[in-house]
């Protein structure tokens, strides 16, 4: 075999090998391309829809302790708004018998099921002297629609309206009140409105999409690598102009204080406003009862008044 | 509890967006000069996903080249970061100091970053560095121990942990397989958290596995 001869014979083998590269690297960009609508927002919302007609019994989640008896249903106004795109929003206001100027709490419920599963919490804050309206996301419940970051903003927003807008209420008297991601809502209304509610109070909220994925996988990264929806607390802390009440678990496993309820605290420390409550032996969901429903009565009555906890 | 059933099926899958640090590791053995090597490795921390325990299927894809016996560059691109609409990519470069001798190891140094890129949006870089010592045990394996360790500024932990073990396997000249344990954030507590990582040590932390593969080409291999 001559010299050239035995060097060229090693450039087929480095050709096929190229092109094989090619072919590989070729696959796994095809295969990039496949995935490229991996998203977390559909996983943030877990909506059921209602067929029928809102608080059917067999629909309700007894966990929540929904009485159905508390407020009167000549007190209780079903009400339809338009949120993104014009789909109809469903909520409900259960006013208080001649409330007229009277503190009105626009409630923000949580990631899963509907207004259903929410009325027990209506039922305590009207309990507690409170006119409450509470309205479904678009996707849950009756509302039209598939829930999304911009499409909740939205159904806050025309609730919000909606709120304002009646005779009854003063605008000055309004409080947001939120449970979990509803707490997203509830601080894009104080924080991105001019106007601002009398008071906002947290109920175990969620700091962020960040936060989210950090507990996850410990590593800091951008919300928006994860979701569309603007869904950032943390942010909007220090922009949020009313007085606030953070109230949460100190067993919470869903939303981990440290990682939700403190960090917003943290993040709301130079803000006097910002009140944190931290409730021994409380998880996501048994708030006020591990509270006591009347010690949490007192609590929310005390802060929405501007008095000492 | 629906709701967090819910989170802990979903959530493994998304948020391995963040668990970078689950590639093999990039060089247990130098190239030679002028030689090349892709690899592919798969696999991340045993989570439980939808009722079953598997590790988190975080993919890298790797190219590196041999610069010289001791010194070698290389550059991965993570095809799950893709599919969040995220250019997920990591670069380097890698040396070998010490030359397996006796008891001593062969001993590298892998320094790089990662870089995750949300086009017209966010950005989050991690410098890495990843010590390996490794023995050849017989002509096809090499077992090898270290530690990767990635950094974060933002916030904390801000150094990430993951010792590990492996074994990586020549199935001939030119293609080897690699198994690897490894124990990713000894330092942090294992629960509660919203994935539910199943192989914690003392609610350490999450033990994972990585299989890998790497096809040699290039260079004076023949």
């Amino acid at each position: 075999m001559s010299e050239n001869a035995a060097s060229r014979k090693p450039q087929v083998p480095i050709l096929r090998c190229r092109i094989r590269s090619i072919c590989v690297i070729c696959v796994i960009c095809g295969c990039s391309l496949l995935l490229t609508c991996l998203r977390l927002d559909s996983f943030l919302f877990d909506p059921i829809r209602v067929e029928g007609e809102y608080f059917n019994p067999a629909e309700t989640d007894t966990s929540w302790h929904v009485r159905g008896d508390v407020i009167p249903d000549s007190l209780i106004e079903p009400v339809t708004l338009h949120g993104l795109d014009s789909n109809r929003v469903y909520g409900f206001f259960a006013r208080q018998p001649n409330g007229a100027g009277r503190i009105t709490v626009l409630y923000s419920h949580g990631r899963g099921e509907n207004i259903n599963r929410y009325w027990g919490r209506v039922e305590l804050l009207w309990e507690a002297g409170y006119g409450v309206f509470i309205y479904d996301y678009e996707g849950y419940g009756k509302s039209e629609g598939a829930p999304s970051g911009a499409a909740c903003y939205a159904d806050a927003e025309a609730a919000l309206g909606y709120v304002l807008a009646r005779r009854d209420v003063v605008d000055s008297n309004v409080v947001y009140y939120a449970w979990s991601l509803g707490s997203f809502m509830a601080c894009h209304l104080a924080a991105d409105n001019a106007d601002k509610p009398r008071c906002l109070i947290l109920e175990n909220p969620m700091a962020s999409m960040s936060a989210l994925a950090k507990e996850g996988a410990v590593l800091g990264i951008p919300g928006s690598f994860l979701v569309d929806a603007d869904f950032d607390n943390e942010v909007r802390m220090p922009k949020l102009g009313c007085r606030t009440l953070i109230i949460y678990g100190k067993k919470d496993d869903t939303a981990v204080p440290e990682r939700n309820a403190e960090v917003l605290l943290t993040a709301a420390k130079d803000q006097p406003d910002v009140t944190g409550y931290p409730v021994e032996g409380a998880n996501h969901s048994d708030l006020p009862e591990v509270m006591g429903y009347g010690e949490y009565e007192r609590v929310v009555k005390a802060f929405i008044a501007g008095d000492s906890l | 509890m629906l709701h967090r059933h819910l989170i802990a099926a979903a959530l493994p899958l998304v948020v391995s967006l963040a668990v970078v640090r689950c590639g093999a590791v990039t060089a247990v053995t130098p190239l030679h000069r002028g030689e090349s090597s892709l690899s592919a490795s798969f696999g991340g921390p045993v989570a439980n996903v939808s009722g079953m325990n598997i590790p988190i299927p975080y993919a890298v894809a790797r190219y590196r080249y041999g610069l010289s016996d001791r010194t070698g560059i290389y550059a991965g691109f993570h095809p799950l970061a893709a599919g969040f609409r995220v250019i997920g990519l990591d670069f380097g470069f890698s040396y070998h100091f010490l030359k397996e001798q006796g008891w001593i190891p062969t001993v590298g140094a892998i320094t790089g970053v990662t870089a995750f890129i949300q086009p017209g949006g966010s950005q989050a870089l991690f410098p890495q560095l990843d010590l390996v010592a490794s023995y050849r045990l017989g002509d096809r394996f090499t077992t090898y121990f270290g530690s990767q360790s990635m950094y974060q500024f933002s916030t904390t932990p801000s150094v990430i942990l993951a010792p590990l073990v492996g074994g990586k396997f020549k199935v001939n000249d030119r293609l080897s397989l690699c198994l690897e344990a490894k124990w990713y954030t000894p330092t942090e507590l294992t629960h509660p958290r919203n994935v539910n990582y199943t192989l914690p040590v003392a609610d350490h932390g999450a033990v994972g596995f990585v299989l890998g593969a790497e096809w040699l080409f290039g260079g004076n291999h023949e």
